[in-house]
């Protein structure tokens, strides 16, 4: 069953090319196939690709599903969360 | 070449104030060396040549950026070396890496055209985004597309080397080449295109490299190893100056250095008193090119943005809806803290855009400002969709200027709740927004309780509370000895409204070149004011200012102040307290 996720954009600049940099750095650590669309979209994209990532276009406050499965699928869903969560308190990542 | 004294005479131009700061040097060109890809089929087993040819392309071009990422991180630091990241990244993408070969594969054609042809579509889909910034990383998308080109066609870019110091000129330059040239010799860039958002324009911004762009006359005119100001500051570039011109711009340049060194150092300290209260510093920005400078000279945020300023004067309409939002969420994105006070269009009689002008016999008490506003409610409602819309890139708070009666801000407030239940928008958004009255009505001041109550927060407008209390034209040489900003009339109606902020905890803003002066910010302090908004320049003055006063000693001032009669008395009586 793969992990499923809600999150939002918090970056006032929406999800670009920093973020969208380091999201997929983070993704491309773990085996897991990591997902992504947008919550108003039922078409899932590659969080490894930043192509991908930039073309969901992910302005500040879009809600995000991730869809995370693989062997190593709990540890990639922490840190692809841990991402989001962390331009709660800085805004300098997400 | 021999010099022409037809052509070698000094030019102007104007552009987009890119990159702040003062830059002399010759012109130095950047043409172009990648041609057209030239498009070639392939026979079948050709195919796997060509991917194979791409990958290696790709893999060249990654590890040249890496090395100029690690250079560019030893020269200028971590802080913007990150931004080479995407490119990085890019050139390892599968969704490009497979769009090329698809290309290939699909038209069996050779790798330049198939790169060529997927960078196109990519692009494509990317003319959907409405977010301006989200958007501009077309560009970004196009870099890597014309560095794998030229590669592939064995002219892979590369900058020029700046042997005497120097001005880039180029239609158009992309943000991995920026970060490709040596600075040293680099004192100015002057390109076609290009907008402040850009990660060129960032590039030039964290080198210090004065950057105007969009100055297309200037790259038409600029020979090769003429004699160059740019201006980035104020978006100029000059051909042949003069020795007068030059003269000017080194002061310039001199004066910059200063503001940077001292300014900066100030900049980032933080706005407090003597005595250890905080305020908050903000800026007043008017025209586009001044958002870059909003961050530098230490302001929070944005305190005031006359939206008036993007219809231009022989404007025979006003912008449509599309165009001012783009504005707008350009001025929220470029606030620090991503919060920008907008106030709706501010215009009387006399300032109306081209054919909409109408004749009053005086427009200062004629329809003007929120009067002429709520009168033209299709204007208003566009105006209100426009902010609505770029408010989802951080927060807006709309200022309604020269508000006399409360039935106007009731009137704006309806109208923002209609728009905001058309456009759908949910509670997220309309949290983002709050509304608030201008206080520089002498009207607006005896009702400021009640305008407290209702407003979000509310603004002083110090330049026309200042000319409507004192019932004086600062233009007016007759009567300029009664642009008194100490004036007792106007102390007591400040108190009033500070108080009516007090009493109802609603955030108040002192937006004018008032608190500029010294000794009207000891007595703004005294007053209880803490939100100052003023053009960027004069903000790290300001803030040097607070941080020698006390609120202790402004507050005992104030209590003597209400009491004199004269502005003269009251300024004598502050200087008590300021000299040592």
């Amino acid at each position: 069953m793969p992990l499923e996720r809600l999150v939002t954009v918090t970056n006032p600049l929406g999800l670009h090319a920093r973020p969208s940099a380091r999201l997929v750095t983070v993704v491309n650590q773990f085996k897991s196939r990591v997902l992504l669309r947008r919550a108003d979209d039922p078409n899932f994209v590659d969080a490894g690709s930043i192509l991908s990532v930039m073309f969901l276009a992910a302005a500040r406050g879009t809600p995000l599903v991730i869809r995370v499965e693989g062997e190593d699928e709990a540890a990639a869903m922490a840190a692809v969360v841990a991402l989001f969560s962390e331009g709660q308190e800085s805004s300098h990542v997400f | 070449m021999s010099s022409n004294p037809l052509t070698d005479t000094e030019r102007h131009f104007t552009g987009l104030a890119a990159s702040p700061g003062v830059g002399f040097g010759q012109v130095a060109r950047l043409v172009p060396q990648t041609r057209p890809p030239l498009f070639i089929h392939v026979l079948p087993h050709r195919v796997t040549l060509e991917i194979e040819r791409v990958k290696r392309a790709m893999q060249r071009a990654r590890r040249h950026l890496e090395g100029v990422q690690h250079h560019f991180r030893e020269q200028v630091g971590h802080g913007s070396a990150y931004l080479l990241d995407p490119y990085i990244l890019m050139l390892d993408d599968a969704v490009l890496t497979q769009a090329i070969e698809d290309n290939i594969r699909q038209h069996r054609i050779n790798a330049e055209w198939a790169v060529k042809r997927a960078v196109e579509s990519l692009l494509a889909s990317f003319d959907n985004i409405q977010d301006a910034y989200l958007a501009q990383r077309r560009d970004d998308i196009r870099d890597v597309g014309q560095r794998l080109i030229g590669i592939l066609s064995g002219q892979p870019m590369r900058m020029p080397q700046l042997d005497t110091p120097s001005i880039l000129f180029a239609d158009d330059i992309l943000p991995t080449m920026l970060a490709e040239v040596n600075p040293t010799n680099l004192n100015g860039l002057v390109t076609d295109t290009g907008g402040v958002m850009t990660h060129t324009a960032i590039i030039a911004r964290s080198l210090g490299i004065p950057a105007v762009f969009g100055v297309q006359e200037a790259l038409n005119q600029a020979t090769e190893g003429s004699a160059c100001i740019v201006d980035g500051s104020h978006g100029e570039v000059i051909l042949h100056p003069r020795r007068a011109t030059q003269t000017v711009y080194l002061g310039r340049r001199a004066a910059e250095q200063r503001l940077r060194r001292d300014g900066l150092s100030v900049a980032r300290l933080p706005a407090v008193t003597r005595d250890g209260i905080a305020c908050h510093l903000l800026a007043n920005v008017e025209i586009q090119s001044e958002l870059p400078g909003v961050e530098r000279c230490g302001a929070q945020s944005i305190g005031l943005f006359r939206s008036e300023f993007i219809v231009s004067s022989d404007a025979s309409s006003l912008p449509d809806e599309d165009t001012q939002c783009a504005a707008y969420q350009a001025v929220i994105t470029a606030s620090p803290d991503h919060t920008a006070t907008i106030r709706t269009f501010d215009f009387s009689s006399d300032t109306l855009p081209g054919e909409t002008r109408i004749v009053e016999p005086n427009p200062a008490l004629g329809l003007h400002g929120v009067r002429w506003w709520l009168a033209h409610e299709n204007v208003a409602k566009t105006q209100l969709r426009a902010i609505v819309r770029a408010a989802a890139s951080g927060r807006v708070r709309i200022l309604l200027p020269r508000v006399t009666c409360i039935t106007e801000l009731r009137a704006a407030r309806e109208l923002l709740t209609a728009v905001c239940r058309e456009l759908g928008a949910d509670d997220r958004l309309r949290r983002r927004l709050e509304l608030g009255a201008m206080i520089e009505m002498p009207a607006a001041v005896f009702i400021a309780d009640r305008l407290a109550r209702e407003s979000d927060f509310l603004s002083i407008g110090s330049n026309d509370l200042v000319q409507y209390v004192l019932a004086s034209d600062r233009g007016n040489e007759r009567v300029s000895y009664l642009q008194q900003p100490l004036h007792p009339a106007v102390l007591a109606s400040l108190n009033l409204v500070v108080r009516a902020a007090q009493e109802t905890k609603k955030p108040l803003t002192m937006c004018g070149e008032m608190a500029a002066q010294p000794v009207c910010a000891f007595a703004l302090l005294g007053l209880g004011i803490r939100r100052f908004s003023l053009s960027p320049a004069a903000l790290p003055q300001l803030k040097s200012t607070l941080r020698r006063l006390s609120v202790r000693d402004a507050e005992q001032f104030m209590a003597q102040a209400l009491t004199l009669d004269t502005a003269h008395a009251i300024e004598a009586c502050a200087q008590t307290y300021l000299k040592p």
